[in-house]
């Protein structure tokens, strides 16, 4: 019973579980990127057929990463994570404490950097020698007699090792910070027309509102653009009312989100609510001149005392490089309806010349609502400091080296014997080090 | 606006025919084992290095004189000129480093290709456009040099890998390693460099998806949503934590360590590419 319950623990503290484990979530991870997510069971039998849909649906791979199993995979690679580094880091926490400072002959044998020299002269005179050299070169070092031998021993980056640890914790971290969110944040939008103000936002798969404790007004929103007419900036001002007083007043565009009491609201999309157009119509027939000065809107208006209608239909601020246009549709009596843009800055530019009017171009305006994304992720502070410590961790394993140097020195035989031995397992350059090292010793004389 | 009517246009088109060369140099160089070939390789990527250098900069300059200033990180084409400057910039320190030409003739091929599907491909705009706003942030820099300075460390090791693959084969079936082969670093240093290369590429992906991460949820409001760019990072980071843990269990160092530094490119390339031609999300290029 007991043999069962530890080879259960050595399965579930294994590097083997943890390397097949991050090789499944990689393959599996890529069904839902080949996959389109959340859509409906009708369209994924259009998509791929009606058993293959029921495929999808029992491993629920329209939403697959939140799906039973995927999770399931993730809690098991954080088991093993967890158990793994549990069962490893005593010891490792136990050599940080205590290395292995003596150098005796079992260390030696297995260490691959050892050599001995062998010096004529006083042992006193080389212990000096050799411990001010490694002084001078490492700082601090340990040093220790035991029976007729001395032992030197210099240790730098021992917390090194702990650079796993972190990194593994740092997962835990980043994890926790997911469930936080996922338990007591929410994602949300809201619209707002422009002088307009709101108290509550709606919440993805939930028919209730969620009430703010505030009043968000959007004063106003505005667009901007570069002269090729690309948009530039999609703005929101806003302001936030408390008992009845603007307690802050802001403005929100995207990549720079408004935080407030714990919500923060992002510039996600807007729309046209109105359009106002000025413009001023002249018959081109002319036994019949009359000019009309209209205000139109996206509803037809009757061009008066005539059977013709005209309305704007969309706008651009810069339509064909030659600035602002509005997009008219003129319905005749007895024609089709035709669309052709009206430029401000071609006043003489007739777009529909077989129309019964020449338009132009006085003024134009819109009113827009913004649309704002609502979050609450208390999470998110857990998961950047996860993210933190991962970096720390990641930098301490793979850039700070661990490095050990040790050194036996006793007399023998009319000669005094000094060992040295040195491990630095990352470092290639600590090879080039210890050779040095070496031969500085070789060529001190007595 | 073409960009090819600007000077950095200009200098982009001559380094791409200079990587080639440094290329084709580093070829002959493993063929013939003429040092002169391998020091012309060198100096040729050096050469295209710099010149790429003031390529991207004075396309920078050229942005602001545009009245758009943005940095050269913002596309397609100017992410595949910023992968190539990386890979050959790492390269060149890992050639200095290790004193060893035969890795150009397996790294610039990555170099060249990109720089040419950069140029020549018809699905890759080279105007400098102004950025929407979503790009509008300085994480998009960070986000975009780490993540950039990760691929190419495991451009690198994809080449280290291969090497190490065709000379592991002939050693392991005992056959006589050839002119060529024998020239490669031994299987050991093979597996070193492939390592340390990951060993840059890992940390620098690793803040390439938290800076990624971070700017998402300052323009979005969501550090992770699954798009398909973020999965198939995810993905990436996967394989090579694979790869490092691999290291340590038995069985698993050497040839399928290089299989997963391969597949883990394989990853990068469809993170990188794939995604952005073929599947969507947020992070499209297109549009
Ligand atoms: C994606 C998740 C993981 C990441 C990012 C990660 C990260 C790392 C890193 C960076 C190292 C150092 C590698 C090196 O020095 O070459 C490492 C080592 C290690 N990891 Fe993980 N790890 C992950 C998951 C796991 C899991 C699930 C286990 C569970 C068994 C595990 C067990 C170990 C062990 C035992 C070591 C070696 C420690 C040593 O040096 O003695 N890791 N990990």
């Amino acid at each position: 019973m007991s043999k069962k319950r530890f080879e259960v623990f050595d399965f579930l503290a294994s590097i083997k579980l943890a390397v097949i484990l991050l090789i499944v979530l990689a393959i599996s991870s890529i069904f839902g990127t080949v996959i389109p997510q959340n859509e409906s069971f009708e369209r994924y039998v259009q998509l791929y057929g009606e058993f293959q849909a029921r495929v999808i649906a029992t491993f629920e791979l329209y939403d697959m990463y939140h799906s039973w199993w995927f999770i399931f995979l993730l809690a098991l690679f954080t088991l093993n994570l967890i158990v793994c580094s549990v069962k490893r880091l005593p010891p490792v926490l136990n050599q940080i404490k205590n290395p292995n400072k003596i150098l005796d002959e079992s260390l030696e044998k297995s260490l691959t950097l050892v050599d001995t020299l062998k010096k004529k002269g006083d042992p006193d005179y080389w212990k000096n020698a050799v411990r001010e050299y490694l002084k001078k070169k490492y700082g601090s070092l340990y040093e220790e007699k035991r029976d007729d031998k001395t032992y030197y021993y210099i240790e730098k980056g021992k917390y090194s090792r702990l650079g796993v640890y972190i990194t593994h914790l740092s997962i835990v971290i980043i994890f926790i910070g997911g469930i936080i969110g996922a338990i007591w944040g929410f994602r949300g939008f809201v619209q707002i027309p422009e002088g307009e103000a709101v108290n509550h936002v709606f919440i993805r798969g939930k028919s209730q509102p969620y009430k703010l404790d505030f009043i968000l007004r959007c004063d106003d929103f505005s667009l901007s653009y570069y002269p090729m007419g690309m948009v530039k900036e999609y703005r929101s001002d806003v302001s936030i009312i408390e008992n009845g007083q603007v307690v802050k007043k802001d403005h929100l565009i995207v990549n720079k989100p408004l935080t407030y009491k714990g919500l923060t609201f992002y510039q996600s999309s807007y729309g046209v609510i109105d359009r106002v157009g000025k413009l001023v119509a002249f018959t081109k027939s002319p036994n019949n001149a009359k000019t009309y000065e209209l205000t139109l809107s996206d509803k037809f208006v009757n061009i008066p005392g005539t059977g013709d209608y005209v309305k704007i239909i969309d706008f651009y601020p810069n339509l064909d490089n030659v600035g602002p246009a509005i997009i008219l549709q003129l319905a005749e009596a007895g024609k089709m309806p035709v669309n052709f843009p009206v430029y401000k800055n071609l006043p003489d530019r007739d777009m529909y010349p077989e129309g019964g009017y020449l338009f132009k171009y006085i003024d134009y305006h819109e009113t827009h609502y913004t649309g704002l994304q609502v979050t609450k992720d208390p999470g998110v502070w857990v998961v950047w400091i996860g993210c933190i410590l991962m970096m720390v961790g990641l930098y301490v394993s793979f850039f700070v080296n661990r490095k050990r140097i040790w050194a036996r020195i006793y007399f023998d035989n009319e000669r005094t014997n000094i060992t040295i031995a040195g491990h630095a397992p990352r470092s290639r350059l600590f090879e080039e080090e210890f050779a040095k090292v070496l031969e500085d010793l070789k060529e001190m004389k007595a | 606006m073409e960009s090819s009517l600007f000077i950095s246009g200009k200098l982009l088109s001559i380094t791409t025919f200079v990587y080639f060369l440094a290329m084709f140099f580093y070829i002959i160089y493993v063929i013939s084992r003429n040092n002169i070939m391998g020091l012309l390789g060198t100096s040729a990527t050096l050469a295209g290095f710099f010149i790429e250098t003031g390529g991207l900069v004075l396309r920078w300059v050229e942005s602001h004189q545009m009245g758009i200033g943005r940095p050269p990180l913002t596309n397609l084409y100017e992410s595949l000129v910023f992968f190539a400057w990386c890979t050959a910039g790492i390269y060149l320190i890992f050639e200095y480093y290790y004193k060893n030409r035969f890795m150009g003739a397996f790294v610039m091929p990555f170099v060249s290709l990109a720089m040419a599907f950069a140029s020549f491909s018809p699905n890759v705009s080279q105007e400098i456009q102004p950025l929407v706003p979503a790009l509008q942030s300085n994480w998009l820099i960070y986000h975009v040099i780490t993540c950039f300075f990760a691929y190419a460390a495991f451009a690198i090791a994809a080449g280290v890998s291969i090497m190490y693959l065709i000379r592991f084969r002939k050693e392991e079936k005992k056959e006589p390693l050839g002119a060529i082969i024998s020239l490669f670093p031994s299987t050991p240093t093979l597996d070193d460099i492939n390592y340390k290369a990951i060993a840059i590429g890992f940390p620098m992906l690793t803040l390439g998806i938290i800076t990624g991460a971070a700017w998402a949820n300052y323009a979005w409001g969501s550090y992770w949503s699954w798009d398909p760019k973020e999965t198939w990072s995810l993905i990436t980071w996967f394989v090579y934590a694979a790869f490092l843990h691999a290291r340590f269990t038995r069985g698993w160092r050497g040839t399928r360590a290089a299989w997963l530094s391969i597949i883990g490119f394989i990853a990068v390339i469809i993170t990188y590419l794939g995604v952005n031609l073929f599947l969507s999300g947020l992070h499209s290029y297109a549009s």
